[in-house]
């Protein structure tokens, strides 16, 4: 009964604050969480997406390689049926809410550790952001942790022999790990340090000697090693071809400054579980520290006073969950402060010498740590709580009464503490949108013409904006790397620039209709005033041609676009396309003196063969491709140098769950025959 | 250094020294507590160092809890 009532409680509260999901009103397109046209969808490549042809001008992006397989295919297969605004509830936000309320409730054996979880601070920053794979990687953790840590508990306290009987479980594990590292590599290595703590916390507390933690080791590594082998299809060419932070543009963005720059929160609130950016969500800027949020410190760490040595095993292991989940509570929090005092170096050194650390420029990821932690520390407390009141004679209450009391107070506490969300303060996915009729138009405009060319948005891309893998968007302030609006008019105004954008296929330049009003900021609210500005001033540039069937986007047409390939002797030339990294290219009748340009980036991936021999191409004008020619009538094939690897690895990846899948059929089907 | 740390410091080691993990939670709980109207005031500065005061006693707390056990 009490748990009914609790279950319905939070189902509501959940409902509450996901409301937007249900209601169907547009799409939840916010942050990073992008918007497609019914089109570009159904144009998505199959195959493995480790490279972005839709986005600038093309990059590679391995780390994220089984993420974008799972989002480019889900798209594509069920455009057929479904409009984007159905398939990004589908397959991301409904699973977020169900895996997120499942996987804690498992993992914290509590209601209230569920509420916690799935709606705390950070979480909701999150899921508004539109970081949807970290949140479904945040939705499994706790799922993930749940089966490790039982395997660890067992394995620590059974003979070596008896190993074999936790097979299905390490089946399960594995499973389990390679869906974490699918959804965020980063979050499979955090909880991979929890892990770590906890088999070296287990022994030690339970006095095992040196060889119960190598066995527990040795098998803790199972699960990792069968997800390694299930995600090889781009781990090892990533491995093989080291492809690392250099490969992925701007190196800056993994230096110690921004590690300093991204360090956003403070300790307090971390050790709050107050998201630095709490409820606005706008980057960078920091609300004030809410001093209420210190009550979730403050009943998280209660049960340290009230600790007692266990006389039996339930209450040792409580204890035990006691400790480890308040030293694994400071740790997160620490770390989730990143550079910022107190003792900011620790994280610096971390980011430069530890190793894999230097994916965690972004401290706030560690605020998952502290999400695991309260969210079974509180319950805990709220049942000490209660029993220290129950003790109490003069109350005249059942101890389970008592409880439901406690247990709700802190529901109403909680739901003040996230208030916002409640009424409407937190914006992003959880507010719907409907994509605007200029959009809509623009998109047919563009769908319409099927050559290759790309639009350059200006300053940079707006949501709602088309694109596609044959009509890419280029974001202004990125292609040209500075968020100067003067800098960016002063480039566009500049013939040497306007040309090197016509040869890399830019064919249109926009000025978006900020519906978001994210974007044409100052003193970070909307300024029509400075998106009417810039209009003004792109007016006057030269070479820039006004469209002027549109009248809310600002489109300019330019002159002289080149194709996807191109000669320098502007001599004709066919080019076929297998896929985004794989191009077919004839021509005919060129010289030696001739230079083939490919405009998508140069990047040491890109490979050149005519029949046998493959040699890279070279970096040209504008970081383009540029491929030197023999004289004659020939074709030459063009293509990414990782597409072969990938796709052997990927018969060891399919061979792996194959046979993961099979040995659980052969227990499925061994239970059916007992049963 | 300010004359919050010092105070600090004196109050930890005394908790080291007589390895008081009960003692040094209630003092971390303590220092929330005392933090509350300093954030709300927006006397951030001795406020956010009350919060790392609490870390610290919390941690210490965690770190010697074999003394709940003779304790008791």
């Amino acid at each position: 009964m009490k748990n009914k009532f609790l279950f319905a409680v939070v189902l509501v509260v959940c409902l509450i604050i996901f409301r937007s999901w249900f209601s169907f009103s547009g799409t939840l397109s916010s942050g990073d969480w992008p918007y497609f046209y019914q089109s570009a969808l159904q144009n998505f490549p199959s195959g493995v997406g480790y490279y972005h042809a839709r986005w600038g001008v093309g990059e590679t992006n391995l780390l994220f390689a089984s993420l974008e397989t799972y989002f480019q295919q889900t798209a594509r297969v069920f455009s057929q049926f479904m409009s984007w605004e159905i398939i990004e509830r589908v397959f991301w936000f409904y699973p977020f809410l169900i895996f997120s309320l499942i996987s804690s409730y498992k993992f914290t054996k509590s209601i209230i550790g569920a509420l916690i979880y799935t709606t705390n601070t950070y979480v909701l920053m999150l899921v508004s952001g539109g970081q949807m794979g970290v949140a479904m990687a945040y939705a499994i953790t706790p799922l993930v942790l749940y089966a490790c840590f039982d395997l660890i508990s067992d394995t620590v306290s059974i003979s070596f022999f008896s190993i074999k009987k936790l097979r299905f479980r390490l089946v399960l594990s594995s499973f389990l790990v390679a869906i974490l590292i699918h959804f965020d590599p980063r979050i499979a290595y955090i909880s991979f340090l929890i892990l770590i703590s906890f088999l070296i916390f287990s022994v030690l507390k339970s006095h095992k000697s040196v060889v119960s933690f190598l066995r527990a080791g040795i098998v803790m590594s199972v699960p990792f090693f069968t997800a390694f082998l299930l995600h090889s299809f781009w781990l090892v060419p990533m491995l093989l071809y080291g492809v690392g932070p250099s490969d992925y543009g701007n190196t800056m963005n993994f230096s110690r400054g921004s590690v300093e720059f991204f360090s956003f929160s403070d300790f307090s609130h971390s050790l709050s579980l107050l998201h630095p950016n709490w409820p606005e969500n706008v980057f960078g800027k920091v609300s004030f520290m809410q001093p209420e949020f210190l009550i979730l410190p403050f009943l998280a760490f209660l049960p340290l006073f009230f600790l007692q040595p266990g006389s039996n095993k339930t209450e040792s292991r409580v204890r035990i969950s006691i400790l480890f989940f308040s030293l694994l509570g400071l740790a997160g929090a620490f770390l989730a402060k990143g550079a910022s005092e107190p003792f900011g170096f620790v994280y610096l050194w971390m980011f430069q010498y530890v190793p894999g650390f230097v994916v965690f420029r972004d401290p706030t990821k560690f605020y998952i740590v502290v999400a695991i932690a309260y969210s079974v520390l509180i319950p805990i407390s709220l049942r000490v709580l209660s029993t220290y009141i129950s003790d109490r004679k003069w109350l005249r209450l059942s101890s389970e009464r008592i409880l439901l009391c406690v247990l709700t107070v802190f529901i109403i506490i909680w739901c003040v503490l996230i208030r916002e969300s409640f009424f409407g303060g937190v914006k992003g996915t959880l507010s719907g949108m409907v994509v605007p009729n200029e959009y809509r138009s623009f998109a047919a405009f563009l769908e319409s013409d099927t050559s290759f060319f790309r639009v350059l948005w200006f300053p940079t891309h707006q949501r709602f904006g088309y694109y596609s893998d044959n009509h890419p968007a280029v974001s202004a302030s990125e292609y040209f790397q500075t968020s100067s609006d003067d800098k960016l008019i002063a480039k566009l105004s500049d013939g040497k620039y306007l040309r090197q954008l016509s040869e890399s296929s830019v064919r249109y330049v926009v000025v978006p209709l900020d519906s978001r009003r994210e974007l044409f900021l100052e003193d970070r609210k909307y300024s029509g005033e400075k998106r009417d500005s810039l209009i003004r001033r792109l007016d006057r540039v030269k070479g820039l041609q006004r469209v002027t069937r549109f009248s809310e986007l600002a489109v300019y047409e330019l002159g002289g676009v080149r194709s996807h390939f191109w000669l320098t002797s502007d001599k004709s030339l066919r080019w076929e396309k297998h896929s985004p990294t794989s191009y077919n290219v004839y021509l005919d009748s060129v010289s030696a003196e001739d230079t083939l340009i490919f405009t998508d980036a140069y990047s040491r991936f890109w490979r050149v063969s005519e029949g046998k021999e493959a040699s890279p191409t070279l970096r040209g004008n504008g970081g383009l491709n540029k491929i030197t020619l023999k004289d004659g009538s020939y074709s030459v094939e063009v293509y990414h140098v990782l597409e072969r690897p990938i796709a052997e690895w990927m018969l060891v990846s399919g061979f792996v769950a194959v046979l993961l899948l099979g040995s659980v059929f052969v227990r499925y089907k061994k239970k059916e025959v007992k049963d | 250094m300010k004359i919050q740390d010092g105070i600090f410091i004196v109050i930890i080691i005394f908790f080291l020294l007589r390895r008081d993990g009960r003692h040094a939670s209630l003092a971390g709980l303590l220092c929330l507590f005392v933090a509350v109207p300093l954030f709300q005031f927006w006397i951030f500065f001795t406020a956010e160092r009350l919060t790392w005061y609490a870390a610290s006693f919390f941690l210490l707390s965690a770190l010697l809890p074999q003394q709940l056990r003779t304790k008791k």
